[in-house]
């Protein structure tokens, strides 16, 4: 039964699947010369149409040996664009407790067309202490042994992987409980050339160039963009998310001024000024109306539109439309040639109520124009949570909102785009969680869940919070 | 509490040299004059005597070894004195006792004087200490600044501000070092027959500059004093040297203060809560959590080394017991407890209660399980003596078991089997018709029993993730959920769909939100609960069935979160509760930020019962959940 779901696995998808160390147990069925010849942008499978990744971090999952459920190592889930045929990716040798899928992104990381799967455990233990935290590339196409990527001086509680984002020859790799310099909870991210995934470097608050102090508590590196942000044309900036620094004046301080209210940073050619950074922030004071407890930074996102390129950032219990704690999104924007500047700000009005949490989750839809996704996983009575798309930057097409199918299901606690479609997790809908495929242009909404449709259910295991992140 | 003259001179150990009302091992006899009986509470000698009033070793009715502290009567006459001591006792009745001597009741003596009654610390003061033996060494000095930050901490969250930090004011006892008379500070000094007399409260060499401006008090001058008085345990002498009062005023308002040389991170901690602007200076909170990530984390300075080398193996009892290291001197609690009780006569033969620390507790577990309420009627009263510990409204501290307690509701024994630690430990309190739920019977200590940390089977996946040090953070933050959950009405008028959502059958799977779902942590129940088992984990139920609930909790959230001692309530299908046996490793006591625990809870059920829902809380002093099972 084993061997043959392998099989089938391996078929359907060239993953190396959970199980199967040796590279000789993954062996593709006929595969085609390139795989991955006519890849869309997303395309994990290569069959020309862009696929969704969910992750599901408290997924029981078979283990390495197959013999034995490992409880809470987590699970990603691939759903293929052109069939919605789902497959299941495990780490490489489970460990209970990993949270394997906490963070989840489909990226490009090798040479091929395909894109890649970048994943993050960031509760994996590693022999320099517990829940040090992990991430993997787990290779769209050809089949490829996955590749783990840790810090440097991986530290214990730190979470790496809490965050993830890659673009060009850069991954970004958050781990905001890190005790820079032996400060808790500083945070720091992780920087790795794609053709050197085991040579990470690390930025933080401490690093040269870098605006801020290590301060207790700040998490930098909680949420990790990359992108084109004003920095030199052909670098890449990144952007990073300070959800719980304190807006509390320069110098180093503890527990002062406006706790929590957040902040982000951006690094710019962050490649190129390795040894010392050039770097922006902004708290949200300095944009809109900001209090103590916004999260700003607490989510972000990149997109492209055309020259103008756009960083989304969440503060999910930021003030909108003075409606205190009902979240905001803020919106800036860079180009080629103009340096980066804050934009909008977007929130829900007067409709917006505390703890809504609109800003929870962000994401861009490409192609066409650009769109915004929004998140908003605790709106509504019952908590189903809603979901908001609408155009940035010049656009003119309809705004549109999604709301939950059920109560409780906390429908937007995740966002993410997959070509023309928009994949929002909803991981309290039902036991399992769930996802909706929302149709970017149409009013289409599928949902998926493990076990219904075509869909898997975990092979000696179970699913908990299918949902929590999508990619 | 001291009040100074203007005339006090500070002596080495940093505090006056006349008697202090310091509550100390060392007991002085009775005085004539001296009453034999407070309240309730019959006087066995004198621990000390200050500014303000007396206080004497005393027992409750229930043989429990008391401080009284009996106000002047110079005070007393004071109009809205009484009332304004009792406001303020009761205020600091709710501080959470760890790291503090907790206060237990106030009432008026029969001569009309208010009284105030703690918990009775035995110990030596750290101003004698360090008179006598010295500097402290790394080890115990961390635990020092960790206790006090974690003592001031507790106390800020409570609204109240001590005032009168001093080494005097801190016992270092064999479960570590504790902070006493807080919380009537601001009584005294609203006193006006107090001020009028020219006499300043506080200490000379304790006080924080805006003290000696007379500017507003904040929690901000006890971290200034918790920065003198870390500085001074560290190097043996006080930072501002010697002098008379306004000497000392003087240095205070001119000069930074000498810290000497503190290991790291002491050193940059002291400095900044020795800062001028009382706003500079970090939070006690701020202390704590530097003080245990950063001691944890930091590449040295850590005080002990085994935290770095093997944490997986360390539970919290075990750190707690690393982290603070007590003097040589110091001796064990009991000892000196049963020695000062050994005069008692006719009451010897009522062996005192136990002291939660002398066995298989620790503190925090102990102040966990803090009742403000439960521990004496507010008229304060105490119930009368029994000769039994029986569970209920003994004004004792908690047994905070390390394993989660059988369960007494049904009167039967909960399992046992399976760990042999365990099976020792006297899982049940004395067996009482209706006991109190778990966590509030009386646990006789088992001096002999095994360490709980040492010996826990079934576990799971280790993720003390916080430990010993931050257990000692644990207790000093339940305040502050307190105040941001549970005093929060506002914030929590939604309930999570996990809690009490109408619709669903279940909430398996589910991330039940324990508060604000983007600020407090996360519990999940992966699966749903595997039942029906006749045996797990070598164990065999006693009445039916095991039914093994696991469990997930994660702190997406910003703030150190403490987690309640009481493993939540199965109800079954007939709606009969259960708590679970003692197969489940217990909780951290605390959830850092970013923090996971994986667990389970194992009860067992009588025959054809099915499981319907958890209740009960998992954050401490948060609200109670309800998680439904099918």
């Amino acid at each position: 039964m084993r061997f043959l779901l392998s099989l089938l696995l391996a078929a359907a998808l060239p993953v190396l699947p959970a199980g199967a160390p040796v590279p000789g147990s993954a062996v593709p069925v006929a595969a085609a010369p390139d795989p991955c010849a006519s890849a869309g942008e997303s395309d994990f499978d290569g069959d020309g149409v862009d696929d969704a990744v969910v992750g599901d971090p408290f997924a029981d999952v078979a283990g390495a040996d197959g013999a034995e459920t490992v409880n809470g190592a987590g699970a990603v889930h691939v759903l293929s664009g052109r069939s919605g045929e789902g497959a299941v990716v495990t780490a490489p040798g489970p460990a209970a407790g990993d949270g394997f899928g906490w963070s989840v992104r489909l990226v490009h990381i090798d040479g091929d067309r395909c894109a890649d799967l970048l994943v993050g455990a960031p509760y994996a233990d590693l022999p320099a202490g517990e829940d040090a935290g992990a991430a993997y590339v787990v290779y769209g196409g050809t089949p490829r042994d996955p590749v783990r990527l840790t810090a440097a001086e991986p530290e214990a509680d730190a979470h790496f992987g809490w965050s993830l984002a890659a673009r060009g020859p850069l991954v970004a790799v958050g781990a905001p409980h890190e005790n820079v310099d032996g400060v808790a909870d500083s945070g720091a991210a992780h920087l790795f050339e794609t053709s050197a995934l085991d040579r990470p470097w690390k930025i933080s608050q401490s690093t040269d160039g870098v605006t801020g102090n290590s301060e207790v508590g700040d998490m930098f590196g909680w949420a990790v963009e990359l992108g084109r942000l004003g920095g030199t044309a052909g670098e890449l900036d990144l952007a990073i998310g300070l959800p719980y620094e304190n807006d509390d004046g320069t110098g180093v301080q503890a527990g002062e001024g406006k706790l929590d209210s957040g902040a982000i940073g951006v690094l710019f050619d962050v490649r190129k000024n390795r040894g010392k950074q050039v770097s922006k922030k902004w708290d949200l004071r300095e944009i809109t109306e900001a209090d103590a407890g916004d999260r700003f930074g607490y989510a972000l996102a990149y997109g492209e539109d055309g020259d103008t390129s756009y960083l989304a950032v969440g503060a999910p219990l930021g003030d909108g439309e003075s409606v205190k704690d009902s979240g905001v999104v803020q919106l800036f924007q860079a180009s080629s040639t103009a340096e980066i500047t804050p934009g909008p700000t977007f929130g829900q009005g007067r409709e917006g109520v505390a703890g809504d949490g609109y800003g929870f989750a962000v994401a861009f839809s490409e192609g066409g124009e650009l769109r915004l996704v929004v998140g908003v996983p605790f709106r509504g009575p019952d908590q189903r949570g809603s979901v908001s798309l609408f155009p940035v930057g010049g656009g003119s097409g309809r705004a549109r909102v999604v709301d939950g199918t059920g109560p409780g299901e906390r429908f937007g606690w995740s966002v993410a785009a997959s070509g023309n479609k928009i994949v929002a997790g909803a991981p309290d809908r039902g036991t399992s969680g769930g996802v909706t495929l929302l149709g970017r242009n149409d009013g289409a909404a599928t949902p998926a869940a493990p076990g219904a449709g075509k869909v898997p259910a975990l092979d000696r295991g179970g699913s908990a919070d299918f949902g929590s992140a999508t990619g | 509490m001291d009040t100074v003259s203007p005339r006090g001179t500070v002596g080495e150990e940093g505090e006056s040299p006349r008697g202090e009302n310091v509550n100390q091992a060392g007991v002085g006899g009775l005085r004539p004059g001296d009453p034999e009986q407070i309240g309730p509470y019959r006087l066995l000698g004198r621990l000390g005597e200050g500014g303000m009033g007396t206080v004497y070793m005393a027992l409750a009715p229930t043989g429990r070894p008391v401080a009284v502290k009996v106000v002047k009567a110079e005070f007393a006459i004071e109009d809205g004195f009484a009332a304004r001591f009792h406001a303020e006792v009761d205020n600091a009745r709710r501080v959470a006792s760890f790291c503090t001597a907790q206060v237990l009741d106030n009432g008026n003596a029969g001569d009309g004087r208010p009284y105030m009654v703690t918990e009775y610390i035995a110990g030596t003061p750290l101003s004698r200490q360090i008179a006598e033996h010295g500097a402290l060494e790394p080890g115990p000095l961390h635990g020092v600044a960790l206790g006090v930050a974690a003592a001031l901490a507790a106390i800020h969250v409570s609204g109240l501000v001590h005032r009168d930090l001093k080494p005097a004011n801190v016992i270092l006892s064999m479960s570590g070092p504790r902070v006493i008379d807080f919380g009537i500070a601001r009584a005294l000094d609203s006193t006006s027959g107090f001020t009028k007399s020219g006499e300043v409260l506080g200490s000379p060499g304790w006080w924080a500059p805006e003290q000696v401006r007379g500017q507003e008090i904040t929690p901000a001058a006890d971290v200034f004093a918790w920065g003198c008085l870390v500085a001074y345990a560290g190097n043996g002498r006080h930072p501002y040297g010697r002098g008379d009062m306004i000497t000392m005023a003087t240095r205070l308002l001119n000069s930074p203060p000498d810290l000497g040389a503190l290991p790291a991170p002491l050193n940059d901690l002291a400095r900044r809560a020795t800062a001028m602007d009382p706003y500079q200076r970090p939070t006690a909170q701020d202390l704590l959590i530097a003080l245990v990530g950063g001691g944890i984390a930091a590449p040295s300075g850590g005080p002990s080394p085994q935290l770095r080398v093997d944490p997986p193996t360390l539970v919290a009892t075990d750190l707690l017991g690393e982290s603070w290291q007590p003097p040589p001197n110091v001796e064990p609690d009991s000892t000196q407890t049963l020695g000062a009780i050994g005069t008692l006569g006719a009451e010897a033969d009522t062996p005192p209660p136990p002291y939660p620390w002398t066995s298989d507790t620790s503190p925090g577990e102990s102040g966990a399980g803090t009742r403000p309420g439960g521990a004496s009627p507010a008229s304060g009263t105490l119930p009368p003596g029994g000769a039994t510990p029986a569970p209920g409204p003994l004004p004792l501290p908690e047994t905070g078991s390390t394993f989660f307690p059988s369960p007494p509701g049904d009167g039967a024994g909960a399992p046992q089997a399976g760990a042999g630690a365990r099976a020792a430990a006297p899982g049940t309190p004395a067996p009482a018709p209706g006991g109190g739920p778990p966590g509030q019977g009386v646990r006789p200590p088992l001096p002999g029993a095994p360490s709980p940390g040492a010996a826990a089977p079934g576990r799971e996946r280790r993720r003390w993730m916080i430990a010993g040090l931050a257990a000692v953070a644990a207790l000093a933050v339940t305040g502050v959920v307190l105040a941001n959950t549970g005093g929060d009405g506002a914030g929590r008028a939604t309930p999570s769909p996990g809690a009490s959502a109408p619709a669903g059958n279940t909430d398996v799977g589910r991330r039940i939100a324990l508060g604000s779902p983007v600020e407090d942590p996360h519990l999940i129940i992966p699966r749903a609960p595997a039942c029906g088992l006749a045996s797990y984990r070598g164990a065999t139920p006693q009445r039916g069935r095991f039914c093994v609930v696991r469990w997930i909790l994660v702190n997406t959230g910003g703030k150190l979160v403490p987690l309640a001692r009481t493993p939540l309530t199965l109800v079954d299908d007939r709606g009969v509760s259960h708590d679970p046996g003692a197969l489940a490793p217990e909780l951290p006591t605390a959830l850092t930020p970013g923090g996971r625990v994986d667990g389970e809870f194992v009860y067992d059920l009588p025959p054809a019962r099915t499981p319907a829902r958890l209740t009960g809380r998992v954050v401490e002093g948060g609200g109670e959940i309800e998680v439904r099972l099918s």
